[in-house]
């Protein structure tokens, strides 16, 4: 049984379903340190041609706080302007009025955290594409093994849940070592994704775009056939 | 440089503060996930297909550069 730990990003890029699509259960890792800088709260889209990067805004955000602790700070200003960027992009697209509902959906709330946003994103995504895999949330479901070290908390979630694989994304071959994970009984693998092209509107290819962008222009079987080409090193 | 280009996107980094001895695991931005992205970034944009066995040994961005070179991309 595989096992896969990560941070919840909203609206992710395809990888990251890619990464779902190979576990049986997935974990969103949120009860560890928010990245300022990083994918938990914004991605691409394509606009006029290029890569336009859009924000979940933040109520005080820190690289101090946990994910599950940072606020969203959307409100129907925010929202409708949103949801205007997304009309005005991708109206034209084949899966416009299918997409563009998930999206509303995700991002209709009241107060929240942008773990539990981010999480939303991706599983009714991945309800939408008929993916299997189970969701588990670590603070809710493992947070006694908060403490350990980073290997021994991945290791220690992959064995409660009955897993005997634990993979990562293949960034993560520096931190962890597949002898160590061995002696603990766990096998340990990388995904490496493989990126196909697909067709846009008239623009030359723009990739590593949110997931948004992919279901947009491919249909669900299409979308599907996209996130099952990866490899396993 | 474009390589710079994509690891200030990528990573959140400003493209000065970028050098050689650059630790992709130490920057602000990282976590596994993004730099898996960075990894098909940089395949896309030089239209590579990395060996696994290649990739996963690179820590920093003098160690990519060789790595870009041994797969014959000559402009960064």
């Amino acid at each position: 049984m595989k096992i896969a730990i990560v941070q919840p990003y909203i609206f992710p890029y395809i990888g990251y379903f890619q990464l779902i699509n190979e576990v049986d259960t997935f974990v969103f890792y949120d009860d560890v340190n928010f990245i300022k800088k990083g994918w938990i709260h914004r991605n691409n889209l394509l606009i006029n041609g290029s890569k336009n990067l859009f924000s979940i805004p933040l109520i005080k955000s820190s690289q101090n706080k946990l994910i599950n602790e940072i606020e969203v700070a959307i409100d129907q200003n925010w929202l409708s302007g949103f949801l205007k960027k997304i009309e005005l992009a991708y109206k034209k697209a084949p899966n416009y009025d299918k997409v563009v509902e998930l999206i509303k959906n995700t991002l209709t709330v009241e107060k929240t955290f942008i773990s539990t946003l981010a999480i939303k994103s991706v599983i009714l995504i991945s309800e939408y594409l008929e993916m299997n895999t189970e969701f588990k949330i670590s603070s809710q479901n493992f947070s006694d093994s908060r403490g350990l070290e980073k290997a021994n908390r991945l290791i220690e979630i992959t064995k409660k849940l009955g897993g005997d694989t634990y993979v990562n994304p293949i960034g993560g071959t520096e931190l962890y070592d597949k002898d160590y994970f061995s002696s603990q009984h766990i096998k340990l693998q990388f995904i490496k994704p493989q990126i196909d092209t697909y067709k846009q509107f008239e623009n030359q290819f723009i990739e590593g775009l949110s997931i948004i962008d992919i279901l947009m222009f491919n249909s669900k079987e299409e979308s599907k056939k996209l996130i099952s080409n990866y490899s396993i090193i | 440089m474009k390589l710079y280009e994509i690891i200030s996107e990528t990573f959140g980094v400003n493209q000065s503060d970028i050098s050689d001895s650059t630790v992709f695991l130490e920057l602000d931005g990282w976590d596994s996930m993004a730099h898996m992205m960075f990894i098909t970034g940089l395949e896309e944009e030089y239209s590579i297909d990395f060996e696994g066995d290649d990739i996963v040994d690179v820590s920093n961005v003098g160690e990519l550069k060789e790595l870009l070179k041994k797969y014959n991309v000559s402009e960064l």
